[in-house]
């Protein structure tokens, strides 16, 4: 048994073990189980994937004359500008109103994070104490007061893969999904995901610090359409489960883990980099650490129906194999998810913890265990 | 209108997704079980649906004179 407190010591101290979650098979089979447990002291997870609830929230600092800015563009990009007179919030997925698709707010952020210049046009009620009409002007990171990154949602445990039984080609946020069950696609990098290493949040809850996008951010709160009673294999949903909000200093970030996305017959997205330590308080936690892709279930949901029904169910280790069985044939599967990006971010955390440059934390308060499942629309009657 | 021939891959620019292997009819794009990106030309039929599926336009179509289809 260790504590948070035990860990950060021996990360100070330059001393703690640290290892990539797809690196434990390994040490356990020269080590054995129990001497490996007792080793290592944190494990190290990560993810890259188009994660489409993200944004940023910018402060531009006031003009003069005050302007109460009621209407926010950035790059021809529309931010939401219901706040504080010089606030707004631009959300990744935003197209231009000139390019449409092509550029959007997710375009916008990685500009500012890549320390481009950034046009600033934006409209605003005048009143006694903002007189202004409009502002425009240039705007970079290093002269706004405020850019932090926000996702409602980030960091899914676990995500439905796709396949399409209708006689069309669909082209969805799921990416190309041929004809007559011709392929699947799928979503998260396995078991270097954070939350199948962890999968009941022993370890993390609000305050956890995480590297986001390049940056050292929190979790803030819990993901938006988190649920906790999706069917279990093993210790793991085989459906969409948890999932955290995370916040982070955009300023902060790097261009090489936050990537604009344009995902054809969709529209703009985000990949964001998260990388999330585990401290292995116990052998318990060092067990669900061990999990491997085979142990891994994710339902696969056909995509020309509505309600997108359940056809099969595969392991990640079928499905990141290249081809799996479907409907009597095997189809190829394609990841969505950068299982080599997610590698690198868990490196750098782990280069990160192993140099002392990034120390735990203790959760502030435990992420909810409800509710059960989450809620749809409520239907129009009439 | 969509153009076809041999693409182009730009390495330093992929993130290694897998959005073109999904698109890709013949499999001459694939992610390997390790993450990485394989592409068979032989296999190739130059429809070029990966480049417009390509999220971060790292796919592009080849000079055709160029042999070279993997890019730094």
């Amino acid at each position: 048994m260790k504590t948070i407190e035990e860990i950060n010591r021996k990360i100070a101290e330059k001393k703690a073990v640290v290892v990539r979650a797809d690196e434990i098979a390994e040490l356990v089979k020269e080590e054995g189980f129990a001497n490996a447990a007792r080793k290592v002291d944190v494990v190290t997870t990560a993810t890259f994937s188009p994660m489409c609830s993200s944004g940023a929230f910018l402060n531009f600092g006031h003009a003069t004359p005050g302007v109460k800015i009621a209407k926010t563009f950035l790059n021809d990009v529309e931010a939401y500008s219901g706040l504080a007179a010089v606030d707004a919030y631009i959300g990744a997925t935003q197209p231009s109103r000139k390019q449409g698709t092509r550029y959007g707010g997710a375009h916008v952020i990685c500009d500012l994070v890549a320390g481009k210049p950034v046009r600033l046009e934006a409209e605003g009620t005048p009143t006694d104490c903002y007189p202004g009409k409009r502002v425009s002007t240039i705007i970079h990171k290093h002269d706004i007061n405020e850019a932090t990154l926000f996702n409602p949602r980030n960091v899914y445990q676990n995500y439905n893969a796709a396949t399409n039984s209708s006689s069309r080609k669909l082209l969805t946020y799921m990416g190309t999904l041929h004809p007559h069950y011709q392929n699947i696609t799928y979503a998260t990098s396995g078991r270097l995901s954070p939350l199948f290493v962890d999968p009941c949040l022993r370890t993390i809850g609000i305050g956890t610090r995480v590297f986001l996008g390049g940056a050292h951010g929190f979790v803030a709160w819990n993901g938006t359409q988190y649920q906790v009673g999706s069917e279990l294999s093993g210790d793991i949903p085989v459906s969409p489960a948890r999932t955290l909000a995370l916040i982070g200093n955009l300023k902060q970030m790097d261009c090489r883990f936050l990537r604009p996305a344009v995902i054809q017959g969709y529209g703009v997205s985000l990949f964001v980099g998260v990388g999330i330590p585990i401290p292995i308080l116990d052998e318990e936690q060092f067990r669900l650490a061990c999990v491997e892709n085979d142990q891994i279930f994710t339902k696969i949901v056909d995509y020309a129906s509505p309600d997108h029904p359940e056809v099969a169910r595969l392991s990640y280790a079928q499905l990141r194999s290249g081809k799996a069985p479907l409907q009597g044939k095997m189809v190829r599967t394609s990841p969505l998810s950068s299982l080599k990006k997610a590698q690198e971010i868990a490196g750098v955390l782990q280069e990160q913890l192993r140099a002392g440059s990034f120390l735990l934390t203790s959760p502030v308060q435990p992420l909810p265990d409800g509710p059960e499942k989450i809620k749809s629309m409520p239907r129009m009657e009439g | 209108m969509h153009q076809r021939g041999y693409i182009t891959i730009r390495l330093g620019d992929c993130v290694f997704c897998g959005f073109c292997s999904a698109a890709c009819p013949c499999e001459a794009l694939q992610l390997t079980p390790e993450g990485d990106l394989l592409y068979e030309k032989t296999r190739c039929t130059q429809c070029a649906l990966c480049v417009p599926a390509c999220p971060v336009c790292a796919i592009q179509l080849a000079d055709p004179s160029s042999e070279s289809a993997l890019g730094t």
